[in-house]
């Protein structure tokens, strides 16, 4: 113990922790921050394409365009496209927020629908949630929910199911506490689903709520 | 019947002259008084308190003693209950063996309707008892008159003089006027307003030398209201006359009084409240689906479907068309056409997309087209589409109901198969199904139908469904989404202690070893 200590303090030894506590930094940052970085330039590219050149997809300024608005998605049993985010992701449901393993384990393939709220084509609240940031590279789905923050009242959620799209409309949404649970314990008279994602990106300190209405 | 009178003259009468006086018994009316505890500052309160025996002079807590304090001050000082001198003092009827008590007080103990004199306070105080064998009649005794006279030490009170006329008016807060009784009456002074009072002197053109106010409310109950000759932001409590009289403390003659009624606050007149009418519970329903033609039609047949729909809350949106065919199609036209490539009899759905979003369909949006073969067509068949019904909002446990179509354009359907992705498959000649799923999950249901040459054919498209059974339990958290906010943390944390390190090396790089 006295010899490590005496090499730590050493020019060599200061090089390596410096070395470890830097690299461990950069690892911390890459890791938090690389799904961010994707999808958020995802994004822009998308919003570049359609600004620029009002197309959805790089092929279409070389060949002749084909619709490629979200009429349809890649997952017509259990999907989400939200038109604005350029998002078509997969919609687990059923999975049960209060069971870690089994979400986290969900939120790896996509969307999770909380189980014990309502499915598509029925009134009161269904619960969605997905990650905002994780730190689970390796997962094509990490930061699904990231840019939620983005949508704004009047944007377009569409949720698939059984080959059906269920649209809805946002209307309101606001960054609360984890622990508030009030808009569970509201009525919903019409058809209405919430989006929650943790807030701000790469913690999760707080969360954020998307509350949309079916049309 | 026997009554006790109590001797006021004597409370105004010297320390000295009244300790003499106590010390034998009184006789009175046939009535024998005994001053039982003294008098003066060693008869105090705490000492002489209660019933007291005649005979050992002792006193105990409680009993039937009859208390009258008197206050010492002049009479405009003190309450009235405890200043109003008579030449006949009556105590009602105590009876025999009772005690009457006088207290003497150096100040004015009734300040504000509240009494603020203690033991520290007391100047004189005497005990009667009214003895064993009262036999006097009921009648009120006079007494010797007696008039207060100011202690040797008081200076003589001034004379109003120039101060005169004294005028107490009234005013309501921001009003500016200040007016009599009879005006500010006029005004609708009405309960838990705030009123000034003012006691003018010299005709309105100043206030009263060492002036004070006191005010007799509804009840009859007098106290002082303020020590000054103004009064601010009264409160007025109660219903009825309000008397407000004011006094100088070194003037003699020079008062005022004057009073107004309060009204209870008036009702504020009601205005009844709309109620709104109830909404009406939204009901929407699928109401018929027709061939309007194209109907027996030889294949390829065009045929026109037209659909209803109602809701009491707005338009149909939307319909959806589903042909008997395995083909469907969603438009906001009630009427749609499709062509069938293939004959035989198809049994076409459709659903409606009420105001509020939601599809409805019924029974009686079934219909069956037919279209007839032609001379030459290959044999076709094939399962269209699984119709699926779920109660209890899809939740589990929730009965699922199933109708499965299907065609064959050279004979009829012998059987149909429902696999309901729960590990059972039934067959049926029906083409309805039902199945209750009691546990939570999505199931992929596959339907198969088996035509005429007894051939088993579908699980595909239409025919291939999933059904999502959720959940009743209920929802109690926030599911944590993000990456742990520790990892950032430690993160910035590492780098700079990793930059710190580096920063020590170099600042001490001559004397680390190498």
């Amino acid at each position: 113990m006295k010899k490590i200590i005496s090499l730590a303090f050493t020019k060599k030894g200061m090089t390596i922790i410096s070395a470890l506590l830097i690299g461990f930094f950069v690892i911390s940052t890459v890791v938090t921050y690389t799904p961010i970085v994707i999808v958020e330039t995802q994004y822009r590219y998308h919003e570049f394409l359609t600004s620029f050149f009002h197309v959805n997809d790089i092929r279409a300024l070389i060949m002749p365009q084909f619709n490629f608005d979200f009429v349809t998605t890649k997952y017509p049993t259990a999907g989400m496209t939200i038109p604005k985010l350029y998002m078509d992701e997969p919609i687990i449901f059923n999975v049960d927020p209060q069971n870690r393993p089994q979400y986290m384990a969900a939120l790896k393939q996509g969307i999770a629908q909380a189980a014990g709220t309502n499915l598509p084509g029925y009134p009161g609240l269904g619960y969605y949630f997905a990650h905002s940031s994780s730190a689970e590279t390796v997962s094509q789905y990490n930061a699904v929910f990231y840019l939620l923050g983005k949508l704004q009242t009047g944007d377009e959620v569409d949720i698939w199911k059984d080959g059906q799209k269920n649209q809805y409309v946002v209307y309101d949404s606001y960054v609360t506490t984890p622990d508030d649970l009030r808009f569970l314990n509201q009525t919903y008279d019409h058809e209405t689903i919430v989006l929650q994602t943790c807030w701000p990106p790469g913690t999760t300190l707080k969360r954020l709520l998307v509350f949309a209405k079916r049309t | 019947m026997k009554y006790i009178f109590s001797f006021l003259s004597i409370l105004f009468i010297t320390l000295f002259a009244f300790s003499s006086q106590v010390s034998a018994n009184l006789t009175f009316n046939g009535g024998e008084y005994t001053n039982i505890c003294g008098s003066g500052l060693m008869a105090n309160g705490s000492t002489c308190n209660g019933s007291c025996n005649p005979t050992t002079g002792s006193c105990s807590a409680g009993g039937n003693t009859v208390v009258r304090f008197v206050c010492d001050g002049r009479q405009t000082q003190c309450n009235q209950n405890e200043s109003q001198f008579s030449s006949v003092q009556y105590f009602g009827n105590p009876g025999a063996n009772k005690t009457v008590a006088i207290v003497v007080f150096s100040k004015p103990c009734r300040l504000s309707g509240a009494w603020i004199c203690g033991d520290s306070d007391m100047k004189d105080y005497m005990v009667w008892y009214s003895g064993v064998n009262q036999t006097a009649p009921a009648t009120t005794q006079p007494f010797p008159t007696y008039q207060p006279t100011p202690a040797s030490t008081t200076a003589p009170y001034a004379i109003c003089g120039d101060q005169q006329p004294v005028l107490i008016q009234f005013q309501k807060p921001n009003a500016g006027k200040w007016v009599g009784g009879n005006e500010f009456t006029s005004q609708n002074v009405y309960t838990n307003n705030q009123i000034n009072v003012n006691c003018f002197s010299k005709n309105g053109t100043s206030l009263l030398t060492n002036g004070y106010i006191d005010v007799t409310d509804p009840s009859g109950q007098t106290y002082r209201a303020s020590n000054t000759s103004e009064l601010r932001n009264f409160q007025t409590n109660k219903v009825g006359n309000y008397t407000f009289t004011c006094r100088s403390t070194s003037l003699n003659n020079c008062n005022s009084q004057d009073a107004f009624r309060v009204q209870s606050v008036p009702l504020p007149t009601y205005t009844p409240t709309p109620v709104p009418t109830p909404t009406p519970t939204q009901v929407s329903s699928c109401n018929s689906l027709q061939v309007t033609s194209g109907n027996n039609s030889l294949v390829p047949a065009t045929v026109t479907l037209h659909a209803t729909g109602s809701d009491n809350k707005g338009n149909i949106q939307g319909y959806r068309f589903y042909f008997g065919d395995g083909q469907q199609t969603e438009t906001t036209n009630s009427d749609v056409q499709h062509q069938y490539t293939t004959s035989g009899s198809f049994i076409a759905h459709a659903d409606v997309k009420d105001s509020q979003g939601n599809w409805k369909t019924s029974q009686a949006c079934v219909t069956t087209v037919t279209v007839q073969s032609a001379p030459i067509e290959s044999f076709r068949s094939g399962c269209s589409d699984i119709y699926i019904h779920a109660d209890n909002n899809s939740r589990a446990p929730s009965k699922v109901t199933f109708e499965v179509t299907g065609y064959d354009n050279k004979g009829s359907l012998q059987n149909y198969r429902l696999d309901f992705g729960n590990g059972i498959v039934k067959d049926s000649t029906g083409r309805d199904f039902e199945q209750v799923y009691n546990t939570v999950g999505t199931y992929n249901v596959k339907a198969y139908v088996q035509d005429s040459k007894g051939n088993w054919v579908g699980g595909v498209n239409n025919c291939n469904r999933t059904v999502v059974i959720g959940s009743t339990k209920p929802l109690t958290a926030q599911p944590s989404t993000g990456t742990p906010t520790a990892l950032p943390v430690a993160g910035a944390i590492s780098g700079v202690l990793g930059l710190s390190v580096q920063a020590f090396k170099k600042r001490f790089a001559t004397q680390l070893v190498s």
